[in-house]
């Protein structure tokens, strides 16, 4: 079967500054991918390199076996969605505004038929339906966040990119922003989230990607990852590696 | 959703009858008075239809027909085109504060016709003027987007300053024009500066209609675009929008309506910024909504300033741009004011 996202090789300059340097992985259908790693080591480059928003310097990402280059905006967008850290919207748009935003690329197609009950159904998932007449601007970080999350799952991709999508959250919202990441992938789709948290990536994760100095310093199942050799090369800080009493998955503690 | 439909309804057809009155009156109003009979009358003689309103006397309706009719439809298509370009500034720099106007493209495309009537390439043809307003215009827009905007995006006093330095920049331009050129040409340059429908013609009026319905045209085909616009333009362009294209593309909408209305009527200021401004607040910023209630909106608002320009002072006309900019301005503070206070700072 092929790959949802197959990377090879990847290298992403800025001037003389290598941001993503080799980097090859792949993400099937119905996979939940966590890419982590230290701050500036180029989680979310790497991201916009995946998602086609920025021009690689070298190597090749295909999605769904054809190379980036060769989709057109308008059924890349029907393919993947992806959320952004920057939760912007210039003008005051209520949230069911926004959240149809998330159905333009479906626009004169079959599809749109179901774009009410697409959006509804978005907002519901991203605990945002009770907002939905509010004035984006008007929110809290943490609304946005989610408000934009409901935007890409209005979407309706079979590929889910998110960078840092709990980064402004509770933890309550945490847990449910990647259980409906980890639903989505049991539907069906490919889904790449950057997150800091270990702990959340190992509960969610199928596989987590580590990423050190612009290179992939790791890549397999959170038990095989997240081991306290490979955190202390990554992180330059002694952690701790235990197991969730309940789930038996890892938990990464600092030493202290 | 359904409160906001209905309210758009009804706002249309309130600019929609504010329009047609305000038409009516500026026919009306003037040196020689007019019923508003005789107005009706003299337009429907003239589309071949005769009534019992037709005008008495010939020279009334050779008065309506000669002077005021092309005046009042330059006004409507000046207003609409103004503020269409003040909606779609604010959409391609994501930033209420954008308008032809205040950040210098108006004073590029008078600039642009300046240089027309001095070197003499005016003469004779109406349609050169207009392209080298035009050619002002897309000199000044591109400048000013290239300046103001950094990483995607466009601080207010970024886009302020480039303003202050584009209008002084097309301001030694014009003063360049007014002392090269003759004293016809400087009183031309000098209404321009002011902003003037006195004298409009059928010519002139037609190559306005042209450029502004294509202008507007291509706005409105673009609107569901400025929408993803304001989500910024990394999602818009995840969105499957080639942002830099539209980006392109409405700058050249933006030069075809401002070089369209400065070319005969001169800078008239704030109209893209007031009328866009007030419709979002009463519609909502859905740009397809947003941008046919200001083509409405700026026609109205210009059609009753003419009015006001010919009325306020007797035996006398004010220029048009001098009373738009008299309520803009104040209006221009308030609106700093609020985004000050709501970003915290210049933002």
């Amino acid at each position: 079967m092929t790959a949802a996202i197959h990377a090879r090789d990847v290298t992403v300059r800025a001037g003389a500054a290598t941001l993503v340097d080799g980097v090859s992985l792949e993400v099937r259908h119905g996979e939940l991918l966590a890419l982590v790693g230290p701050n500036g080591a180029g989680k979310s480059t790497l991201l916009s390199a995946l998602s086609g928003e920025r021009a690689l310097a070298g190597g090749l990402v295909e999605l769904d076996g054809r190379p980036l280059s060769a989709w057109q905006p308008g059924a890349l967008a029907r393919e993947r969605a992806v959320l952004t850290q920057d939760n912007e919207v210039a003008f005051p748009f209520t949230v069911a505004e926004v959240v149809a935003m998330g159905r333009s690329p479906w626009r004169g197609r079959p599809e749109a038929e179901r774009d009410d009950a697409v959006i509804e159904e978005s907002l519901v998932r991203a605990d945002v339906a009770h907002l939905a007449g509010r004035a984006f601007p008007s929110l809290s970080g943490g609304e946005r966040a989610r408000v934009s999350l409901a935007r890409v799952l209005a979407q309706g991709t079979r590929i889910v990119m998110l960078d840092e999508p709990t980064a402004a959250l509770d933890i309550r919202h945490q847990e449910e922003v990647f259980g409906l990441a980890r639903a989505l992938a049991r539907a069906g789709s490919a889904v790449v989230v950057v997150v800091h948290d270990l702990s959340l990536a190992a509960a969610y994760a199928d596989r987590i990607a580590v990423l050190d100095r612009a290179r992939l310093a790791g890549l397999g199942s959170p038990r095989e990852v997240l081991v306290p050799e490979l955190l202390e090369a990554v992180y330059g800080l002694g952690v701790r590696v235990i197991d969730d009493p309940d789930t038996r998955l890892p938990v990464v503690l600092p030493r202290r | 959703m359904i409160a906001r439909s209905r309210r758009t309804v009804a706002v249309g057809a309130g600019l929609a009858v504010a329009l047609v009155l305000g038409v009516l009156l500026s026919a009306a109003v003037g040196q020689l008075s007019i019923a508003p009979t005789e107005v009706v009358g003299a337009f429907l003689e003239g589309l071949g239809i005769v009534t019992p309103w037709a005008p008495a006397e010939d020279v009334t309706y050779q008065a309506l027909w000669q002077i005021r009719f092309p005046r009042v439809a330059m006004s409507v298509l000046v207003g609409a085109a103004l503020a269409v370009a003040g909606a779609v500034m604010q959409a391609i720099f994501g930033n209420p504060l954008a308008e032809p106007g205040v950040v210098g493209v108006s004073s590029g495309a008078a600039l642009g016709a300046a240089v027309a009537i001095v070197t003499g390439a005016a003469v004779g043809s109406v349609a050169s003027l207009a392209l080298l307003a035009f050619a002002g215009g897309v000199a000044a827009t591109m400048l000013v987007y290239l300046m103001a905007r950094a990483n995607g995006r466009t601080e207010v006093v970024t886009l302020l300053l480039t303003g202050i330095a584009v209008n002084a920049f097309a301001g030694a331009g014009l003063a360049l024009m007014l002392f090269t050129g003759d004293s016809a040409a400087r009183e031309q340059i000098v209404f321009w500066q002011l902003g003037s429908l006195n004298g409009s013609r059928w010519n002139e009026v037609a190559v306005v209609a042209v450029l502004g319905t294509v202008g507007i045209v291509a706005a409105l085909a673009l609107a569901s675009r400025y929408d993803l616009l304001a989500l910024g333009e990394r999602t818009a362009a995840h969105l499957g929008v080639r942002v830099e294209r539209l980006r392109l593309v409405s700058i050249l909408v933006v030069a075809v309506l401002t070089g369209a209305a400065v070319a005969y009527a001169g800078i008239i200021a704030f109209v893209g910024l007031v009328v866009p401004h007030l419709m979002r607040m009463a519609l909502g910023p859905a740009h397809r909504v947003l941008l046919g209630a200001s083509a409405l909106g700026g026609a109205v608002l210009l059609t009753y300033a003419d009015v006001a320009a010919r009325t306020l002072v007797s035996g006398a006309e004010l220029p048009i741009g001098l009373l738009t900019s008299l309520v803009g301005g104040p209006f221009f503070f308030w609106l700093l004011r609020r985004a000050r206070s709501r970003a915290g700072g210049w933002a």
